[in-house]
Parts: C-alpha cells; sequence; structure tokens
C-alpha cells in the first residue's frame, strides 16, 4: 500500500468535478437506506466499538449522509468557490472578467481524533472534491467507520476510491512519511495532540488543526412558555444526546432565562424527562459507570448543602445515563460526574450570560439561541463578537449544515489555491 | 485532648497492640471499638453527623460496623471532618489536588494511633523476615513537605527501620537523580536496600537510568515500595511494565516490589502481599491486604450494598486509627474483593471526553 499512496500524486487525471459530485451524492444515497449492507455494517461497528446506541448510531448515520447528497455538496461548493468548475480548468471569473482555476492540495494527510465518527468522513469527502490523494490515519482507540465507507465507495466509484488510503493507526513512521510528501496536513482532537502533530509537519506542508471547542444552549425567557416547553426539552435533549455528547458541538450548558411562563427548574424536569426516553437503550458496558456516577453526585450533593446550609440547586436523574443539575452559578462538580451530567442555568439578566460566556475565549464553537426574532440578532451580534462561530435553533445543533464555517473558518476554500491567468 | 478521646485512643492502642501480628481480629471485638467510635464521632464531629443524618443514621439505630456511614472522601476537601476544634490540631494532612482545585484536609489532635499503626503493618508487608533496612526515599523529606501523609509516613519507617539513616531525594519539586546514583552505587555491594518512591517518580528514575545507560545490581533481599502516584495524572504507567523495569535496572524480582495504597483520608494503609508470601513460601495470587484494625468493603453503586463472589465496586474503608476524624472513608477507587483482601482496579472516571471536545471542568482546570 506504501507504494501504491507515494506514486498516485502525478497520476492520470481526475474526472470532472460534475462526476464527483454525482458519485458521492449516489453512495450517500445508499447509506441512507436501511437495509444497506455497508450501513448495517457501520452500525455495528458504532454500537459494538465506538459504544453509541443502536438509535443513537441510526440517527447519527442518517444526519451524516443527508448533508452529503449530490445538491448539498454542489451548494458547498458554489458557497465556497463561486462556480465548483474552477477545479476543472480556467473559467471566467464573472466578478472579475478574469480567467481562473482553482487547485486543491495534491495529497492531504487526514488525522482524525476518536471522539466522534463525523469529521473522518466529511474530511475525505472534502478532499475528493477537491480532488486530492486522501490519506487518513483514524484513532487506534476508535477507528469509527471510515474504512466501511471506503469499502463501499470501491462499488459506487472504483476509480475515485483508489485515491483514498488508511494509513495502520498505530504506525508513526509511515505517518510521519504520508505528512512528509503530502501538501496539506488537517487534524482533528485535542490541543496538545493538534500541537504535537503541528511540531512534526515539515516547513512548507500546510497545516490546519480542528481543536478544542464548547458549544451552548441560551434560551430568552419568552421561549419558555408553557406551549412550547416539551418542544423546546424534546430538542435540547436531542442536542445532548445524538453523538453521546462527546463532540465540540454538544452542549456544555443550556442558559434558560428566568422569569418566563415556565421556570429553569421546570424546563430541567422536562429535559430531564424527554433525556430520560431517548435513554430506554442500555449503554454497553456502561451500567456500572452510571450508576457509581450518580451516587457519587448524590454525595456531593450532601456534602454541598451541608458546607453552603442550602440546597446545591435542583437536581433530577434523567432515566439511566444522564443527570441534569439546575443552578444559578458554576457548580464545581467532581470530574468523575462530568460526562453525563447536564448544567441548566437560570438568568435574570442576557449580559451575565454573555459575561460567563466570554471566559470560554476561543473555545466557542455554537450556541443554540432561542427567542424572539428581534432580541436574537442583536444577541447573535454579541455572541459573534465573542467569537462564536455557529448560531443556529435548538435541535439543529448536532445537525451544522454543510457550508457552516466549521471554527470559523472557509472548508474547501481554505485548502484550494488559485491560478490566475491574464490575458 | 479531652477525656473521651484519650480514653478512646487507649482501648484502639490496646487493639493495635493486641493484634500487630495477626492477620485480622476477632468480627465481635471489631465491631464493639467501630461502633464506639462511631458514637464519639457522632457526637464531636458536627459535619459528620449532619451527613449521617441524612442517610438517617445514628449510634442508636446501627448495629455493625458495615452500617456506619461512610463520608465520601470527597467531604474532606469541602467540609472540616474533626472531632476537635482545629485549632488544636498538632498536624494537618492536605490531599494532593488532582483535578480539583481545592485541597483536602485531614486534622489531627495526635499521631500516636498514625504512628503504631503504620509501623506494623509496613513490616508485616515490607520487612517480614527482618527488622532492619537502608531506605532511599524518592519523595520529599518529611520537614520540605509537612502536609504530606506520605512523607510523614515514610520519616516514622526511616526511624524505625532504618535509624534515620535513610536520604530523601525530592526536593523543591526536582528529583535528585545524580546524588541517589552516587548514593545507590555505594551501597550496591555493600547492603540490602530498600527503595521508596511513587510511581510517577519511579518511572521518571527509570527513565533517566535508561537513557544514561546505568543499571545496579542490588543485594539479594533489596526490594522496592511503589505508592499509586498517578492519581489525576494523564499519563499512565502499566505497573507490569514498571516492575519489569526494576528487575532491569535494579535487579529487584518482581516478587520484592510492592505496591503500598493509602489515602491521606486514612490513617492505616494496605500493602500487596506478594513480598509477604514469596518469603513465608505461600502459594497464591496476591491481593492488598491491611492491618486488622483496617477493614474494607467493595460496593456495588447500583444497590449501595456490599458486591458479592469478588464482583466489582467502589472501595469503603473503616479505619479505626481515624479517631479524630471519621472511621469510615467511601473512595472513588474501584477494586473486587480478592483472598482476604481486595484488588484495585483503577479510580471512577466518568469523563470520557476525547478530540475536540472540552468539560467545563478541563476548561476550568486549565484557565
Amino acid at each position: 500500500m506504501k507504494n501504491s499512496w507515494q506514486n498516485l500524486k502525478h497520476k492520470a487525471a481526475w474526472p470532472p468535478i460534475r462526476s464527483i459530485v454525482n458519485s458521492i451524492g449516489r453512495l450517500s444515497l445508499s447509506w441512507l437506506k436501511k437495509d444497506y449492507p455497508y450501513r448495517k455494517k457501520a452500525l455495528r461497528r458504532l454500537v459494538g466499538q465506538s459504544g453509541f446506541t443502536p438509535k443513537m448510531s441510526e440517527a447519527l448515520l442518517d444526519s451524516i449522509f443527508k448533508q452529503l447528497t449530490a445538491p448539498k455538496l454542489w451548494q458547498l461548493l458554489e458557497a465556497e468557490l463561486g462556480d465548483p468548475l474552477f477545479l476543472d480548468d480556467f473559467r471566467i471569473d464573472k466578478l472579475t472578467g478574469k480567467r481562473i482555476r482553482a487547485r486543491g492540495p495534491g495529497v492531504i494527510t487526514h488525522i482524525f481524533s476518536a471522539n466522534v465518527p463525523n469529521p473522518a468522513i466529511l474530511s475525505f469527502v472534502f478532499g475528493m472534491l477537491l480532488k486530492s490523494v486522501n490519506l487518513g490515519k483514524v484513532s487506534s482507540k476508535d477507528p469509527g467507520f471510515l474504512d466501511i465507507y471506503l469499502e463501499s465507495l470501491k462499488e459506487t466509484d472504483a476509480e475515485l476510491a483508489e485515491r483514498n488510503f488508511l494509513i495502520d493507526p498505530k504506525d508513526r513512521e509511515i505517518l510521519r512519511k504520508a505528512m512528509s510528501i503530502s501538501d496539506l496536513v488537517v487534524a482533528y482532537g485535542n490541543d496538545a495532540t493538534l500541537a504535537r502533530i503541528q511540531k512534526e509537519v515539515s516547513p512548507g506542508v500546510s497545516f490546519m488543526g480542528f481543536g478544542h471547542r464548547m458549544s451552548f444552549g441560551f434560551y430568552l425567557k419568552e421561549a419558555l412558555t408553557k406551549k412550547n416547553l416539551n418542544t423546546l426539552a424534546q430538542k435540547t435533549a436531542k442536542d445532548i444526546w445524538l453523538v453521546d455528547r462527546r463532540g465540540c458541538l454538544s452542549p456544555l450548558a443550556i442558559y434558560v432565562g428566568k422569569g418566563g411562563e415556565v421556570s429553569p427548574g421546570d424546563f430541567s424536569q422536562a429535559l430531564s424527562r424527554e433525556l430520560g426516553k431517548l435513554s430506554v437503550e442500555k449503554w454497553k458496558r456502561q451500567g456500572f459507570a452510571i450508576a457509581a456516577r450518580k451516587s457519587l453526585l448524590e454525595d456531593y450533593q450532601r456534602i454541598m448543602k451541608i458546607k453552603t446550609k442550602r440546597p446545591s440547586g435542583g437536581y433530577s436523574g434523567a432515566g439511566e445515563a444522564w443527570t441534569v443539575v439546575c443552578n444559578e452559578t458554576i457548580l464545581k462538580i467532581p470530574s468523575f460526574a462530568d460526562s453525563r451530567l447536564i448544567h441548566v442555568r437560570a438568568f435574570s439578566d442576557v449580559k451575565d450570560v454573555l459575561k460567563a460566556l466570554s471566559v470560554f475565549g476561543k473555545f466557542l464553537q455554537a450556541v443554540s439561541l432561542e427567542g424572539r426574532s428581534a432580541t436574537r440578532g442583536k444577541i447573535a451580534e454579541a455572541l459573534s463578537g465573542l467569537g462564536v462561530n455557529r448560531i443556529c435553533r435548538a435541535g439543529s445543533l448536532q445537525l451544522p449544515p454543510l457550508h457552516w464555517h466549521h471554527d470559523g473558518k472557509f472548508n474547501l476554500a481554505s485548502w484550494v489555491r488559485w491560478t490566475d491567468l491574464e490575458s | 485532648m479531652n477525656t473521651d478521646a484519650k480514653a478512646l485512643d487507649r482501648k484502639i492502642l490496646k487493639f493495635i497492640e493486641r493484634h500487630r501480628r495477626n492477620d485480622t481480629a476477632p468480627e465481635s471485638e471489631f465491631n464493639h471499638l467501630a461502633l464506639e467510635i462511631f458514637e464519639y464521632q457522632f457526637k464531636r464531629n458536627e459535619n459528620y453527623r449532619k451527613y449521617c443524618l441524612f442517610e438517617k443514621k445514628n449510634p442508636a439505630n446501627i448495629f455493625s460496623w458495615k452500617e456506619i456511614p461512610a463520608m465520601p472522601a470527597m467531604g474532606f476537601k469541602e467540609l472540616i471532618l474533626s472531632t476537635f476544634p482545629v485549632r488544636e490540631a498538632v498536624k494537618v494532612f492536605k490531599t494532593s489536588g488532582t483535578t480539583e482545585q481545592s485541597h483536602g484536609a485531614h486534622f489531627f489532635d495526635t499521631l500516636r494511633l498514625y504512628d503504631a499503626s503504620a509501623v506494623p503493618v509496613f513490616k508485616k508487608y515490607l520487612l517480614p523476615e527482618r527488622d532492619r533496612i537502608l531506605c532511599f526515599f524518592l519523595m520529599a523529606s518529611p520537614a520540605a513537605s509537612p502536609h504530606s501523609s506520605l512523607s510523614y509516613m515514610m520519616g516514622v519507617i526511616n526511624r524505625r527501620f532504618s535509624g534515620g539513616r535513610g536520604k530523601y531525594y525530592f526536593e523543591n519539586n526536582v528529583l535528585k537523580f545524580k546524588e541517589l546514583c552516587g548514593d545507590l552505587r555505594r551501597a550496591e555491594k555493600k547492603e540490602a536496600i530498600l527503595i521508596l518512591s511513587t510511581a510517577f517518580s519511579l518511572k521518571a528514575f527509570l527513565d533517566y537510568l535508561r537513557s544514561n545507560k546505568i543499571s545496579f545490581r542490588f543485594r539479594q533481599g533489596s526490594r522496592l515500595m511503589e505508592t499509586g502516584g498517578f492519581k489525576g495524572r494523564t499519563k499512565e504507567v502499566s505497573k507490569k511494565r514498571l516492575y519489569s523495569n526494576c528487575e532491569k535496572f535494579f535487579g529487584i524480582a518482581n516478587e520484592y516490589c510492592v505496591s503500598e495504597y493509602g489515602m491521606t483520608e486514612l490513617s492505616s494503609q494496605f500493602y500487596d502481599t506478594t513480598l509477604r508470601d514469596k518469603i513465608s513460601r505461600v502459594k497464591r495470587r496476591s491481593f492488598k491486604a491491611g492491618p486488622p484494625w483496617l477493614r474494607m468493603l467493595v460496593i456495588d453503586p447500583k444497590t449501595g450494598r456490599e458486591t458479592k463472589n469478588g464482583r466489582i465496586g467502589i472501595l469503603r474503608h473503616f479505619d479505626l486509627a481515624n479517631r479524630g476524624s471519621v472511621i469510615a472513608v467511601q473512595t472513588e477507587d474501584v477494586g473486587r474483593a480478592a483472598g482476604k483482601g481486595f484488588e484495585l482496579l483503577g479510580r471512577l472516571s466518568g469523563a470520557d471526553l476525547r478530540g475536540c471536545s472540552l468539560s467545563y471542568e478541563e476548561f476550568l482546570a486549565k484557565s
């Protein structure tokens, strides 16, 4: 395999962009069919190895492949490059009248983290759209299902598939080799990992890292109506539940306005109920950890009650898996309770939330913002100023559109280089 | 110290004296003293009493030591857990902050129980066949680290078993490798030695030896005590690899490497039975064992009751030497019953967040 990917850089011409988009789009339609054998195989992997529940895995696959249809891919290319056909040959740019052409990196090395499988698929699709040879290193802890996806691509478009390669995740030497022959290295992971990888990237090779990020829910009091309560709780539960709260789009806290028809405490109860409904399936091998966490959290609540001489905030167990804590201040919760602990923060003044979020600075990613349009616009302006790069509605945190500026950057546009042909 | 405390301490010291050479004590004797200590603590330790009342437990409705409410270890971080006014404390041991920002404190109005508890169990599991050994401590001295229970205990060991000849090689957060190597080299051919270290320092020292191509062949009977210094550290090292490196670089065989398990929140310690078994030629799978005044239960978090048939649970300790604080401590350590003690499997950690996600606590710890 080593030889094959090292020789591919200058291989025969790539098919036209339209053909690539159609191939990937066609494949996505197959993946959306429940009985597609590769989908079934990926589901088994997501449940058996990655630890997602079956329902969660189904939802996860749907969310990925609904975004990767031909019309959406074409729209992405248009949004980022203006005209997708710039990737085929020189064409006149309507704005400047110049003839220009876009080229993706010859070879891209992609390095993926173990938390969620989505970025691996998207990153390879972006590479294929830019006609790049893709070399991927998945995490040895959890490989996701990129290998299964590439297997399925072989059946749909063998020519396209043979430009994608997976590197042995444990072979550091081959990864170094891959990075050295790449034009771009794209890495996903925690900040320490990214810093380490960046050090290994040779000068002249571009590097793009997607590191630590944090997302939140932000609901103004007018969104807290009796009529809206269950829907809002359902949508929030979906945001939390979909990737088992492992991704950077999973909300770490939900800020809920006081003084609405429904109190933050009532919202917490409703959220707890909805999370319970979504979590009827058992987590593999995690029953013990969940029970232990619950019991330790109860201990913690007691201790804080003794310490502060008042209750440390509403708390409710949500089914077996989640715990919702409603409070007005940041609780110093022990780390063991963190991964399935949902903080609902009650607030009176929007400024307090903005101040609280500003602490997270460059780590801010997405905020699901609910409220009246006029107020929403004003707050969006402030959030953008803080560094938030995506403001969406509750229920869609985990479903970013393909053309979302991930980490505030262009996806394809920041990977391509341009040639201008002057007359 | 009040008269009640003095009277109780006399009983505990008698218990220790009576059973210092035994593996266990009669159930009724342990139970009787445990309940008496609990009653004393319920009366005098206000925060512990409040905690017990949450569980609707008091001395009148408890008849077995197993029912005594266990204070979660994190309680030492948030509450003052003392049976006496803390201004009367003669010693305060502080927990090392791991992911938490705050440090826990364990107050002592006397160290007599602590000292009396530490010595016999150390002897039983580290020096079963001898009384003296030259110690090398890869940790800070008691003077340099007055709030470390581990350093304090090492001081006790040094005085009792090394005649105060043992040296400490961790100073100002630096391990003095060169000095340590020089001293070890001088002792190498002379006498059997005992190296005492946290797992973290031991790994650092072994790494140093590897990169400087240094190794030792200590006299027969040399041994090693290592204690879990990895709590909260991101870098984990397998014990198996650590011990196999001890054999490689020190010539100390696996059976002569003993892992200690202690907590700032306790006054007594557990040790692997490995070395003692080897010397008394007992063939069995080693486990962690403590003295007769320290008992342990493995608790099933789902039911809050003791697990059965060696099933995994969270460890809960009952330490009669903890008279001045709380007798029962609920840990966040995971283990299972094994032999006449337990097997330590690790620590509860809920945070399974990897990749691009970041937790609040992780963030706050970073900022």
